[in-house]
């Protein structure tokens, strides 16, 4: 009875060690499922983007007397006048095929006789030429004898006499496909549907219906990131306006702004936070007092919970009117800061021996702190000082002329100081663990060889800790990649083009934010937003596999050596 | 002559060696220093401007005279000054006369929203005249309109006078009424949450079938509603009468009052007794017009309860997953793919969590358990649209990597002898797992998950993506079946912040509030992340003696 | 001098005006139905954001067992919302583009209900020591867009390409707007710039409350927001259409049309074509289009409905 219990016990036991294995084990893949389920949805929602466009045949009708497709559009050619007055703008050389009006007539298509495709846009560059060329499209020598344009799209549908058919999105330059559309030789009128998914053509008495599958025909390399000209733009550019602005007009969606803006508020919160992040943790891995060290370290690290949300508006409401009201005073600050603590430091040498005692090495940030805060108040107070006697009085209006920037108050530097104060511990904490892990054996090794503690810090330490502090360079990277809340909060989110300090930006994070509630699920834009997500994970996940990558790496040289 | 300019050089140099290598500790130093002095000069900006909202300031009463025309009287709170260049007023078409280059302008709190002045104004101090705090200016504030700031004159009850003059008597028959009206209030709305609700709830289940207990349910309903009409009568009984600072008079009716004080003749306990009231007014009252005035309870309560449920979710297949990479699996390609997961995991944007918990959770998983269990709802979705739960099931994944370092880490600290003893005593690995290491490892686990919660209780980005609101009417959890609301949107602090900060309409009357917001959420923060340093020591000590 | 006394003068015709609501008391007041149970959700423009949660709490009050909820993260969230069934009340501060009805109609058959529940005003706002006083519909276009479809031979980048001078003139202007999802940002742009693309120099900023308050702490800024957003550090520009003088964007002006850039604010609903509201809706309606309803617009700083209108909709809804 007892065995047979026994038994009992020892089948419940073996059970319960199977089930927990299987349980631990479901748990790791389901970490790795996760991510591999996050990876995989996000493609799945971006593919459809690629997917080609296509049309097959539906159905033929007799002609009636109506349109060839209700609510559809015919052609709509530009007026003879226009074509005659680009040809005496010298903009249309040779001999005009049909044409298109596209944008709702603030751009025009017009086929050559061989083959080309010229769009022509009205532009605001100079009040006294209206119009300009914005791209030839290639047809492959198509000899075009229809050209019919979606209304809400710039989608252009090409038939040459004999059959052949190209459709064309305009703007992203891209060939949705070339075909040769079965019954269509010879058509006498053609129409396309207001929604872009039914094409006509009537040939004879005859009315013969095709389905045009073409969701997202503006997506195309071009139109994402290269410069595009627009109707009624001074010049091409690379536009981010995901809402469209009139009846004809569409989304532009050229994510380059958005990526650049990105790298360019990482770049500069990289500037405050990776020196000052570096530095101090130097010091407090190798210099500090234990006692000191104590509190320092977590009081940094901390403050890596402050949320994003309370930085984001201290630098948007606070701190921007602040740094714009002294800018002279912000911009010398690093110089005042570094030149007083030089002078400070060579000041507090010079004295006698049993002042100096008073506050070892260990302690120096106790002396400091005072001298920092004051020296960076100093600089700030002192702005309209340093205004008037190194900018002429008026900073802004000296970068204007200098370097022609347009100050905006909400701008890349004030960006970089708050996101910079969030990657700060980040960068601080890694660094200080990598340097405080190096063996003392080797730093006392090499002071006792003589070398002075700064060249044994240079030259044994860092090296050693430099796969370490590679890694929190770019771990601090990719949180400045990611950060949402800040960018959105302290920037004009401006989709500019350019890394000046003193201008704004938009990143890819702060427009999804404030885009992805509002997008139609399914559309282009909605897509194009999580490839903007898409983007966003690739870039952290390549710049934390680099990271971990090469702390493998060096770790294994120093290792060997 | 040669070597002695070279030992000359190599001194010089050495010595510029040793001034530079100098210079670099001080730098180094004064880098640790200015760490410092940013995190204290955060910490002191938000507690000074948080901490000081709830200060019952002076108030102050003008005399003004702008640009040389007649004086005005006016009576409010100096809440900025601000330093303006000479110049730029000349220019606006100010006056500001001769003298320094710098003129210092005021903005003031004039209160008395309703009655047609703005609320706001910017003064140049060279205007004012006359400056004095006079003792009777009361403070009224109210739950509509803002605050009233004004001198009292007389106490009545429906019309007839009860008090008049500004004297203690007035004081002590106001404090009555006051009182008398927020017991009536509160009777009010508790017969309207309660029997009120209800009855409405009991008749409109009835409607739809031709019950005979409908004629009952009305006649409850309307035993309720004449019940309220009386209570309402109680609460509508009292107005104060009150002259504003340019003499205009004014009645007030009590029914919207909150609280009255006369901010200049409180004696210091008073004042610290009044501001912490005001402080408890803030952490447990409902937000007010627009969430421009009023407290944060909502979301606080949001945020606890999503993070609550957020370290629910997350725990178990954190610790497991712990568990995995530490005790069971092989140190093989499998496991460092894992680790590579969970370390890009720890990576990745918060933001991309948001989308793609917007996208999966809300539109295909909801969007399949609508289709499935909530048929008859559609097409009004009842979890295909964002909710409690899917922002939680959102902020475990995006915390998931914490509890798992944490917990790795814990596990890491139990020696291995521990387990080697367990199993020769015959124990199986799941037994030693449940009720060896496991135990052992609690403290890295709690860490972990307070970690995580800290974590989650600051993250706003992917909220604002799959659930947040500004304004939820209801908790999450309430006492109707199922108790807790899994597809209900809900606030949340650190939206709140956001929300206030760059949505209010009235942007200078939420300047503070935002502050006292930010300070609230980075002390719980700061709290949860101390308790999580405590902790990991707490472990660090124990495992220390065993280590020995 | 005299302009200053004369902003003087506009300033205390703005707080006259704005106090008698308009048509406060030919309004009826609101008699709640008894008995009402459900919820009610909102989700959209952000302008009308604080207005809606007034109108929840007030409703909620007079209706214990009813709850509203308010989302408002821009005025484009709302005809998805609508469409998906995910709110019953979508407020916009424009009116629906054909675009996003046609999205409905496909779904439904018919288009959504607008209902007009309010009157804003697009303000123009300038930091308060900024001396200029108004501006022109085309001078607006030449500083926020790009494209100048409105026909302005070029763009104003100083404040002395507006008239301004003194140490003005060489001033860059910084201009301020809302982000895409709001029904503010699209109105302007079809109202100003002609339906043009914004300059991508324009910041846009997530909320309105941010904009005046960027315009507040910077002298060379200006920003476009309702005016219901004025804070003390910032004040409107008088707008002309062109044709006629300036106009002061008051509560006057901007209920009775003259000032060019007021407009209706909208709640749409899904209503079927001869089908009444549903209940909840349908008394929702009838409380914002009752006295206490029309006052709190007035308390948000909206200028409430004209009365004529008031007594059109309420036929039209069948109140």
């Amino acid at each position: 009875m007892s065995r047979l219990a026994g038994i009992r016990v020892d089948r419940r036991r073996r059970w319960v060690d199977r089930a927990t294995s299987a349980l631990v084990g479901a748990a790791g893949v389901g970490v790795l499922g996760t991510i591999l389920l996050m990876l995989l949805y996000l493609f799945w929602e971006v593919t459809p983007l690629l997917q080609p466009a296509a049309i097959s045949y539906s159905h033929s009708e007799a002609a009636g007397d109506g349109a060839l497709l209700p609510g559809g559009r015919g052609p709509d050619p530009a007026s003879p006048a226009l074509l005659a007055g680009l040809e005496t703008a010298g903009l249309l050389a040779r001999p005009a095929g049909p044409s298109v009006r596209l944008a709702g007539g603030r751009a025009v298509l017009v086929a050559t006789g061989d083959g080309e495709l010229l769009e022509f846009g009205r532009t605001s560059a100079a009040p006294d030429r209206p119009w300009a060329l914005f791209r030839r499209l290639d047809s492959g020598g198509l000899p075009v004898r229809w050209l019919v344009a979606e209304p809400q799209r710039a989608v252009v549908f090409a038939l040459a006499a004999d059959g052949r058919l190209q459709a064309w999105h305009t703007a992203a330059e891209r060939r949705l496909f070339a075909t040769r559309l079965p019954r269509a030789a010879g058509a006498e009128a053609v129409a396309v549907a207001a929604d872009g998914t039914a094409f006509a053509v009537r040939v004879g008495e005859t009315v013969h219906h095709y389905r045009v599958r073409n969701p997202h025909p503006e997506v195309s390399f071009t139109s994402l990131w290269a410069s595009a000209w627009h109707p009624d733009y001074p010049a091409p550019a690379r536009v981010w306006q995901s809402s469209p602005a009139g009846a004809g007009d569409e989304p532009k969606l050229n994510l380059a702004p958005l990526a650049l803006g990105t790298f360019k508020a990482a770049l500069y919160s990289m500037l405050f936070a990776a020196p000052l992040g570096v530095l101090a943790a130097v010091y407090t891995a190798y210099f500090m007092a234990r006692p000191l060290r104590r509190v320092v370290k977590p009081g940094i690290e901390l403050m890596e919970a402050v949320p994003t949300v309370v930085l984001g508006f201290i630098a948007g409401l606070w701190l921007a009117p602040r740094v714009e009201h002294a800018l002279a005073g912000v911009l010398a600050a690093p110089l005042v800061l570094v030149a007083g603590v030089v002078a400070v430091g060579a000041l507090w040498s010079s004295l006698p021996g049993r002042w100096r005692r008073r506050v070892p090495l260990g302690y120096r940030p106790l002396l400091m702190l005072p001298v920092v805060a004051l020296l960076a108040w100093a600089s700030v107070a002192a702005s309209p000082l340093i205004e008037t006697a190194c900018f002429g009085g008026d900073v802004s209006g000296w970068l204007e002329r200098e370097f022609g920037i347009a100050y905006q108050q909400r701008n890349a530097l004030v960006v970089g100081m708050a996101m910079g104060f969030a990657v700060l511990p980040t960068v601080f904490s890694i660094t200080e663990d990598a340097i405080f892990s190096v063996p003392r054996g080797l730093s006392d090794g090499s002071l006792a060889l003589g070398a002075t503690r700064w060249q044994t810090l240079t030259g044994v330490v860092l090296p050693t800790a430099s796969p370490g502090i590679f890694s929190a360079l770019m771990i601090g990277l990719g949180r400045a990649i990611g950060e949402t809340m800040i960018v959105l909060m302290a920037t004009g989110n401006t989709p500019i083009l350019d890394v000046d300090p003193f201008t704004g930006l938009r990143s890819l994070s702060a427009n999804i934010a404030m885009e992805a509630p509002e997008s139609i699920v399914g559309s282009t834009h909605f897509r194009v937003l999580f490839l903007a997500a898409l983007l966003l994970f690739a870039f952290t996940f390549v710049i934390n596999t680099l990271a971990e990558l090469v702390r493998q790496r060096l770790r294994y040289r120093y290792a060997a050596g | 002559m040669t070597t002695r300019r070279r030992s000359v050089r190599e001194r010089f140099g050495a010595g510029l060696r040793r001034q530079g290598g100098d210079a670099l500790e001080w730098l180094a130093a004064a880098a640790a220093a200015l760490a410092l002095v940013a995190v204290l000069a955060l910490v002191a900006l938000l507690t000074v401007r948080g901490l000081g909202h709830f200060w019952p300031g002076s108030l102050k009463a003008l005399e003004v005279r702008e640009g040389g025309g007649a004086t005005e009287s006016l009576l409010g709170h100096v809440l900025a000054r601000r330093n303006v260049p000479a110049l730029q007023l000349r220019e606006a078409g100010l006056a500001p006369g001769p003298g320094p280059e710098q003129r210092e302008r005021l903005l003031l709190r004039l209160g008395n929203r309703d009655l047609g002045a703005p609320e706001f104004r910017w003064l140049l101090a060279s205007d004012i005249v006359e400056e004095r705090t006079p003792p009777a200016a009361t403070v009224l504030e109210r739950s509509e309109w803002g605050p009233l700031f004004a001198y009292p004159l007389a106490l009545r009850d429906d019309g007839t006078t009860l008090v008049a003059g500004d004297g203690p008597a007035l004081r002590t028959a106001l404090a009555e009424a006051l009182a008398a009206t927020v017991q009536a209030r509160e009777a009010l709305r508790a017969l309207e949450q309660g029997p009120l609700a209800a009855a409405s709830a009991a008749l409109a289940r009835l409607r739809s079938s031709a019950d005979p207990r409908v004629t009952a349910a009305r006649e409850r309903l309307a035993a309720v509603e004449t019940e309220r009409r009386s209570l309402r009568r109680a609460v509508e009984r009292y107005t104060l009468q009150v002259a504003l600072a340019d003499g205009q008079r004014v009645e007030q009716p009590l029914a919207t009052v909150l609280r009255a004080y006369q901010p200049n003749a409180l004696s210091l306990p008073a004042r610290l007794g009044l501001y912490f009231s005001q402080l408890w007014d803030f952490v447990s009252g409902a937000p007010r017009e627009g969430n421009t005035d009023g407290g944060v309870f909502p979301a606080i309560f949001g945020t606890v309860a999503l993070v609550l449920l957020t370290a629910v979710l997350v725990t178990p297949l954190g610790v497991l997953a712990a568990v995995y990479l530490h005790e069971y699996a092989r140190q093989g390609p499998l496991t460092r793919l894992v680790r590579i997961a969970v370390n890009n995991l720890a990576g990745v944007p918060s933001l991309v969590f948001g989308v793609f918990g917007l996208g999966f959770f809300v539109y295909v998983l909801g969007g399949e358990i609508d289709a499935l269990f909530f048929a008859d709802r559609l097409p009004s979705p009842t979890f295909g649209s964002p909710g409690l739960l899917w922002a939680s099931l959102t902020l475990a994944l995006l915390t998931l990597p914490v509890v798992i370092v944490a917990t790795e880490e814990g596990l890491a600290r139990i020696p291995r002898s521990v387990r080697e003893g367990s199993l020769a005593l015959g124990a199986t690995r799941a037994e030693t797992l449940w009720r060896v290491v496991l135990p052992m490892a609690t403290p890295a686990m709690m860490t972990g998950l307070v970690l995580a919660v800290a974590r989650a209780a600051g993250e706003v980005a992917p909220l604002m993506l799959v659930g947040v609101v500004k304004l939820a009417p209801k908790l999450p959890v309430s006492d109707e079946f199922p108790y807790l609301h899994l597809e209900q949107k809900f606030m949340n602090l650190g939206f709140h912040i956001y929300d206030i900060g760059f949505h209010s309409p009235d942007p200078d009357a939420t300047r503070s509030l935002v502050y006292a917001t930010a300070f609230l959420l980075v002390a719980l923060i700061l709290v949860l992340n101390l308790a999580a340093v405590i902790l990991r020591n707490r472990l660090r000590e124990r495992y220390k003696s065993l280590d020995t | 001098m005299r302009a200053r006394r004369a902003w003087r003068l506009t300033c205390l015709l703005l707080a006259l005006v704005a106090v008698p609501a308009l048509g406060d008391r030919t309004l009826p007041p609101y008699e709640p139905a008894s008995g009402l149970v459900g919820s009610l959700g909102s989700a959209g423009s952000d302008t009308l954001a604080n207005l809606m949660s007034l109108w929840a709490r007030a409703f909620g009050a007079y209706h214990p067992a009813v709850t509203v909820e308010v989302q408002a993260a821009g005025s484009a969230t709302a005809p998805p919302a609508l469409a998906e069934g995910t709110a019953e009340l979508g407020p916009m501060s424009r009116a629906m583009s054909g675009r996003e009805v046609d999205a409905f109609r496909e779904r439904f058959g018919y288009p959504p209900t607008a209902v007009p529940v309010a009157v804003d005003a697009v303000a123009v706002f300038v930091h308060q020591d900024n001396p200029l006083r108004a501006l022109s519909l085309a001078e607006l276009d030449a500083v926020f867009s790009i494209t100048r479809r409105c026909g302005t031979p070029r763009r104003f980048t100083h404040w002395g390409d507006l008239g301004l001078g003194g140490s003005w003139r060489r001033r860059p202007v910084v201009a301020y707007g809302r982000n895409t999802a709001s029904g503010t940002h699209s109105y302007f742009r079809s109202e100003v710039l002609c339906e043009g693309d914004f300059h991508p120099l324009v910041n846009e900023l997530p909320g309105s409350a941010s904009v005046v308050q960027a315009v507040g702490a910077s002298p060379g800024a200006i920003g476009y927001s309702s005016l219901g957003y004025q804070s003390a550090g910032v004040r409107p520009l008088a707008i002309s259409d062109g044709a006629g003088p300036a106009v002061a964007p008051t509560a006057e002006n901007a209920g009775s049309g003259r000032y060019p850039l007021a407009r209706y604010l909208y709640t749409y609903v899904n209503r079927p074509p001869g089908r009444p509201l549903a209940v909840l809706e349908r008394e929702f309606f009838r409380f914002i289009y009752s006295r206490e309803g029309q006052r709190l617009v007035l308390q948000d700083g909206y200028v409430p409905l004209p009365a004529a209108l008031i007594a059109e909709q309420r036929e039209a809804l069948g109140l």
